[in-house]
């Protein structure tokens, strides 16, 4: 079956179709929620709390532009909605922190590790850095779909490479401390 | 050794194929909030829907009732209600009259010293006051002859006759009254109630005297309208029992106008408690009829998510377009358009119904189905002679049910020229001068209507060839109506709109359908209908009863 018949019949709301269309993607999008969430419990949530949206919104979904985009689009939106709206302590000032060095050791980094560090991270930061450097939103994007201003959004990106870039040498510190 | 890595293209280069399978319970809760949500999108709309068709049949049959029922009926609600306005009026007269009636009755010759009036209140008191003179006589019957020789000393008012009449013949009509309203039983209840009331007040002997002093008043207040006077009727049958039984005391007591008075007063409210727990009663009735009726609608739903769970599969659901030949004819032999076409031949026209309908499946039997169809009916009335008359007001011979569209010709500079029509069956060809050009032609009713049908099918057979039985209704709303005549030259002129025709009408369907089944999603259809016209016009001359035969085909597409 091809996927624009697969669309069709889970507009009318056929459960094999659904089905389907989950095995498909959900692989994919449960990545991405993994990386927006705190943990995967919640990830899971917003998987599923993703899957609702998109059967059923499929209707809408006209043939314009990637399906798996359109997808990834609602899957994001879903998880900011989650996050968006919890407080981040702005307590810090928003100047762009300039002239940080952040350049790490190409090391073997496992992938589980990196996620789990970005998990790690306070919402927003998590949420600008997926956003911009992983999913290649504009700070302008980022702005409009978190409800902050431009600045916010470049100060959370730069703080949260500050942030990754410690969490990562502190790891490998201990590391080599530990392999010593 | 390792080179030094922008922090981004680390994470970029480590997310770049990752995916991660998430746990099997994800698609297991989605699923079950899936089907949680189509349940209950389906359920509601399916019980709307049943409203749907419900509200539709209701506002229908309304419709259909308001146009064809002309006969008075499902009044005795009404009355009742009137006579519940009217007890309560009268109460507070006779509560008014009371003291007057005391005064006349004080003094002992009533009738001679009474007003002649033609007032209402004075007939009242008079009458009461001859009734107290026959009381004091203690007989009943002569009491009748003594009512019956006050109206020659009180004059010719007709109203008084009336009312004596009324109070001398109690038992007849009493008899009468039982045909007459329904609203009798209502006053008789009252009339008891009174009974009870004033036996519980303990005064027995009292308060039957002062059942008769409300109860006469309350005679005369009733005596005019007709309606009425079957509540007199109940009032003076009990009233008569109360004579007999209070005769005596009844000269003394009917001074007691403070008793009376209050007595009476009794007597109002417990006609208006009456009234009460009248409404009461129906009020409880009517929420006991609607916790039913809400019952019966959870448990259709109860039952309509039983039947989707059972069989969810089955297409109940279907829309098809449908195309028809259409021929419409009349069974009588009239005209529409006018009496001197009664006898002429007619020919039915072919023509053409299309449209869409959707039907819906209650079960594997029975289903329902609605829709809307364009119709275009058609039909000549043959041998019809034209001839021009000019300057010559044609209004003598243009046809009784059209509105004649004046057909100047432009070019024409003579003065307006008008096609005079007339049926050529009782015409002798040399009865019209030779300078007329005249020529034979028929005319042509041209209607058009949007045709909204309702219909139940009842399935004989479901096999791959499928056989209905049709039947139902169709509400038929005009949208075209124009009249031509076409000569036999060939030219066709528009004479106007007939205007006996009704803006909405209707007809009875019958039919057979025959489907094949092409697919599980799509059906072919084939049904031949005949829909019987009703109310389609509403000055026919003659017999003329249209209707017209469609054989109606189109494809089903099931969901």
């Amino acid at each position: 079956m091809s996927l624009n018949q697969l669309i069709e019949n889970c507009k009318i709301n056929d459960t094999k179709a659904q089905g389907e269309l989950y095995k498909l993607f959900s692989s994919k999008l449960f990545s991405l929620c993994l990386k927006y969430s705190r943990n995967r419990v919640e990830a899971e949530d917003n998987l599923q709390d993703a899957f609702l949206t998109i059967f059923k919104k499929i209707e809408q979904y006209k043939n314009k532009g990637s399906f798996e985009g359109w997808l990834k689009r609602i899957t994001i939106n879903t998880v900011l909605q989650r996050y968006r709206n919890e407080k981040v302590f702005d307590i810090i000032n928003e100047n762009i922190i300039e002239d940080v060095e952040l350049e790490v050791d190409e090391d073997t980094v496992s992938i589980d590790y990196l996620l789990k560090i970005i998990q790690e991270l306070p919402d927003r930061y998590r949420l600008v850095f997926n956003l911009y450097v992983l999913d290649g939103y504009s700070h302008k994007d980022i702005a409009d779909m978190l409800d902050i201003n431009i600045g916010t959004s470049k100060s959370n990106l730069a703080r949260a490479r500050i942030s990754l870039k410690e969490t990562i040498e502190n790891y490998k510190t201990m590391q080599s401390l530990q392999s010593l | 050794m390792s080179d030094k890595k922008h922090i981004d293209r680390l994470f970029q280069e480590g997310f770049k194929d990752f995916e991660a399978a998430p746990s099997d319970a994800v698609w297991e809760n989605i699923e079950a909030k899936l089907n949680q949500k189509e349940k209950k999108r389906r359920v509601i709309p399916i019980w709307w829907r049943y409203a749907g068709v419900a509200a539709l049949l209701l506002l229908l049959l309304t419709v259909g009732g308001i146009y064809f029922d002309n006969t008075d009926s499902a009044q005795p609600t009404n009355k009742i209600v009137n006579t519940e306005d009217t007890t309560l009026p009268i109460n507070s007269e006779s509560e008014k009259d009371n003291p007057n009636n005391l005064d006349n009755i004080e003094k002992d010759n009533a009738i001679a010293k009474t007003d002649s009036s033609d007032d209402n209140k004075n007939e009242g008191l008079d009458n009461i006051a001859t009734q107290k003179d026959l009381l004091s006589n203690q007989i009943i019957t002569s009491k009748e002859a003594s009512v019956a020789e006050t109206p020659a000393t009180l004059g010719n008012d007709s109203k008084i006759e009336n009312s004596l009449s009324n109070s001398s013949s109690n038992k007849k009509q009493h008899a009468a009254a039982n045909k007459l309203l329904d609203t009798e039983e209502s006053s008789h209840t009252v009339a008891n109630n009174l009974k009870e009331k004033n036996n519980s007040n303990g005064m027995v002997d009292d308060s039957k005297k002062n059942a008769v002093i409300a109860d006469n008043p309350k005679e005369k207040r009733y005596v005019n309208p007709l309606q009425n006077t079957t509540a007199i009727a109940s009032n003076i049958d009990s009233e008569n029992k109360n004579h007999d039984n209070g005769i005596q005391k009844n000269k003394e007591s009917l001074i007691d106008k403070e008793q009376a008075k209050k007595i009476i007063g009794d007597a109002s409210e417990n006609n208006h408690a009456i009234a009460k727990t009248e409404a009461r009663n129906t009020d409880t009735a009517i929420s006991d009829d609607s916790k039913k009726n809400s019952l019966t609608i959870e448990e259709a739903i109860d039952k309509t998510k039983d039947i989707i769970e059972e069989d969810d599969n089955v297409n109940r659901w279907s829309i098809s377009p449908n195309a028809a030949p259409v021929y419409f004819n009349t069974l009588g032999k009239g005209s529409s358009i006018d009496p001197q076409l009664n006898s002429n031949s007619k020919s039915g026209e072919l023509n053409m119904s299309y449209g869409i309908s959707a039907s819906y499946a209650i079960n594997k039997k029975l289903s329902i189905r609605s829709g809307i169809n364009k119709v275009n009916l058609g039909y000549n009335t043959n041998n019809i002679v034209s001839f021009q008359v000019v300057g010559v007001s044609s209004s003598s011979r243009s046809f009784q049910n059209v509105n004649s569209v004046k057909t100047s010709n432009v070019s024409n500079t003579e003065a307006s020229s008008d096609n005079v029509f007339i049926s050529g069956e009782s015409l002798n060809a040399n009865e019209i001068p030779e300078a007329f050009s005249t020529s034979n032609s028929s005319i042509n009713q041209d209607l058009g209507y949007i045709e909204v049908p309702l219909e139940i099918e009842y399935a004989l057979s479901d096999k791959k060839l499928g056989v209905n039985l049709i039947g139902g209704f169709s509400s038929f709303f005009l949208s075209n109506n124009r009249i031509f005549s076409d000569s036999q030259e060939g030219g066709r002129t528009f004479l106007g709109e007939a205007n006996n025709i009704n803006k909405i009408s209707y007809s009875a369907n019958l039919g057979l359908g025959l489907n094949y089944k092409v697919s599980k999603k799509i059906d072919l259809n084939l049904e031949p209908m005949f829909k019987y016209q009703i109310n389609t016009f509403n000055n026919t001359s003659g017999d003329f009863k249209p209707y017209f035969i469609g054989v109606y085909t189109g494809f089903a597409i099931k969901f």
